[in-house]
């Protein structure tokens, strides 16, 4: 079985570091809190990991890089999106020059339709309209960093909520060309849209199935392709799950999953909680699958 | 021409009065000490006359001047501040400009051991302030302090409101209510200049978005957008003078705007920077009284240098 992070990690500069950046503009204050979550990742022991999300939140980092969207205060769509270089090639760079031969390196993407909910829209003025013109700026985005990475990863919140018809066709533009294997991270429960995300085409369809228990169920009535990433710690307690529990949550996986099938994570990202209390998770997490295997 | 429909606080420091609506008082400029190179080896009664240059030219054309003391490190805190106190005049504020936070203690214990916080401008209180320097501004308190709207997640006007009104996430408050917590009586709030391709337009909107939210006096370094600039550093022997056109010339943008203040770089450029900016100011003022019906003062560069 696979390990692996779906995203952040707590670790952000201080405000004294963000100061000296306006003193000093060359200071990049973010590459010291990228290689703390990196290291805490490999010393942990997770195969695949991530940059650790920290220079930005997941709607900000693209709002800010994208053409035709701005940040101001809150995101707002001022003209036609597009691709104006890449977002996150810079800091997967970073990330890479860090990593052993044996560990991997996930690129993560938040999704078209997440980004489409979450502006202000003053030029489409239609849902579907502005969320195609990110799956085609973001489409650029994933063929400029295919290169560094491993495996990219589409984050789609909004999906658990709100269920575009259009999700094939959204999700088939972003990943268009894309040669590296690909995940979907969806968070919430999305047992009544399971069927439908067993539709698409991706390698990889990753759940909060720590926070939802009962999701094991209903998936395991649905024939799906895909391989399946099993949230197995949550993130959104501080509670830190003990490797017994981990390990029960993973072998009822395996009582339906042949190993192969899956990859174990924390549930989402672990931006909100302790940092100890991640490194702590991710340990446990990944010492349960080592005892399971 | 324009005037801002919040009604805008005048306020004074010490020598001289800053604030209002365009055209109503001249800008206030201040001119740094002890940064950069040039300043490492200069005998003091260079600097003593650097000064003394700066006041003659404010004499000249009736802006406000300011010395802003730079401070690196603890062992020059007294050096510095008795060079500048000995030189300006008694009852005139200066600022200083201190990047490390726990030098920034050191000088305000030095400030109230001296009793001088009464004309100190603290430059600045921003989103690298600790708990221990909040202690400190509160036992030894300066009247005034720049209050600079740096937000580095949100580089857009909006953002740069938002961590001097709430702290925008990265400090538990914002930074008015801090400075107001600590008992600063006058905040001059700086739009916090940021480089070409770091949203530099947006340091300069902000100047009279934060006019018409606070009424507060608004200003900026705007310079620092000139010193960043790569392009301009790369052909600064090419084409010499360019890059004093584009560093004096940048004041007039935000004066232009409403700006109340510029901190314009250098006090070398004190002989060129007054000037330029009387020119602006009077262009204001030309426009305030046409239309709002705001007569210059007698201080004002239109009424000294008509």
């Amino acid at each position: 079985m696979r390990t692996t992070v779906i995203g952040s990690y707590p670790s952000a500069p201080t405000s004294q570091q963000l100061a000296a950046a306006y003193i000093s503009p060359d200071f990049d204050p973010y590459l010291g809190p990228i290689q703390t979550a990196v290291q805490a990742q490999l010393d942990a022991g997770i195969q695949m990991v991530s940059d650790g999300q920290v220079r930005d939140n997941m709607i900000d980092m693209f709002v800010k890089g994208l053409e035709g969207t701005r940040l101001h205060g809150s995101p707002i769509i001022i003209g036609e999106i597009g691709f104006k270089g890449t977002i996150l090639k810079r800091d997967l760079q970073f990330v890479r020059s860090m990593l052993p031969d044996d560990r991997q390196l996930k690129g993560i993407i938040t999704g078209p339709y997440t980004l489409a909910k979450s502006c202000t829209d003053n030029h489409y003025k239609d849902m579907k309209g502005r969320a195609m013109a990110f799956a085609r700026a973001l489409n650029q985005e994933a063929r400029a960093i295919q290169d560094t990475v491993d495996l990219i990863q589409v984050d789609e919140p909004f999906f658990s909520e709100d269920y575009p018809e259009y999700a094939i066709e959204l999700l088939g533009t972003v990943l268009d060309d894309v040669e590296v294997p690909t995940a979907l991270h969806v968070c919430g429960d999305v047992s009544s849209i399971f069927q439908h995300l067993a539709e698409l085409k991706v390698d990889i369809l990753e759940h909060e199935f720590a926070a939802n228990p009962d999701l094991l169920d209903v998936v395991m009535d649905v024939d799906f392709p895909q391989d399946l990433g099993l949230g197995s710690v949550r993130s959104d307690s501080e509670e830190i799950e003990q490797v017994q529990a981990i390990k029960s949550h993973i072998q009822r996986a395996l009582e339906h999953f042949p190993p192969e099938k899956l990859v174990i994570s924390p549930d989402c990202g672990l931006r909100f909680l302790p940092e100890k209390v991640a490194r702590a998770k991710l340990e446990n997490m990944v010492q349960a699958v080592k005892e399971v295997q | 021409m324009y005037s801002f429909a919040k009604e805008q606080r005048i306020i004074e420091l010490g020598h001289f009065k800053i604030g209002g609506q365009p055209g109503e008082l001249p800008t206030v400029l201040f001119g740094t000490v002890f940064y950069g190179r040039k300043f490492r080896d200069m005998p003091s009664q260079e600097i003593k006359a650097l000064i003394e240059q700066q006041a003659s030219f404010s004499d000249l054309t009736g802006n406000p001047a300011v010395v802003d003391v730079f401070i690196a490190k603890e062992e020059q805190i007294a050096m510095r501040l008795d060079l500048v106190l000995d030189t300006i005049s008694d009852n005139h504020s200066f600022s200083i400009d201190v990047p490390e936070a726990e030098v920034r203690i050191k000088a305000l214990e030095h400030l109230h051991s001296i009793g001088v916080l009464d004309r100190t401008i603290y430059n600045s209180l921003n989103l690298g302030v600790t708990k221990e320097e909040v202690q400190a501004l509160k036992e030894h308190t300066p009247k005034s302090a720049v209050v600079l709207g740096y937000n580095p997640r949100d580089l857009s006007t909006d953002g740069r409101i938002n961590i001097i009104e709430n702290g925008s996430g990265m400090v538990d408050k914002g930074l008015m209510p801090l400075a107001q917590e600590c008992g600063i009586e006058n905040m001059l709030m700086d739009t916090a200049a940021t480089p070409f391709e770091h949203m530099a337009g947006e340091t300069v909107r902000a100047v009279p978005a934060m006019k018409n939210k606070w009424g507060y006096p608004v200003g900026c370094s705007i310079h620092n957008m000139v010193e960043s600039w790569l392009w301009l550093k790369e052909h600064k022997k090419e084409h010499p003078g360019l890059y004093e056109v584009c560093d004096i010339g940048s004041n007039g943008l935000i004066i232009l705007l409403g700006a109340d203040f510029s901190i314009y770089g250098p006090i070398t450029s004190a002989s060129k920077v007054f000037p330029f900016a009387a020119m602006v100011d009077k262009v204001v003022s030309e426009g305030a009284e046409e239309y709002f019906a705001v007569a210059p003062p007698d201080i004002h560069p239109r009424s000294k240098l008509p």
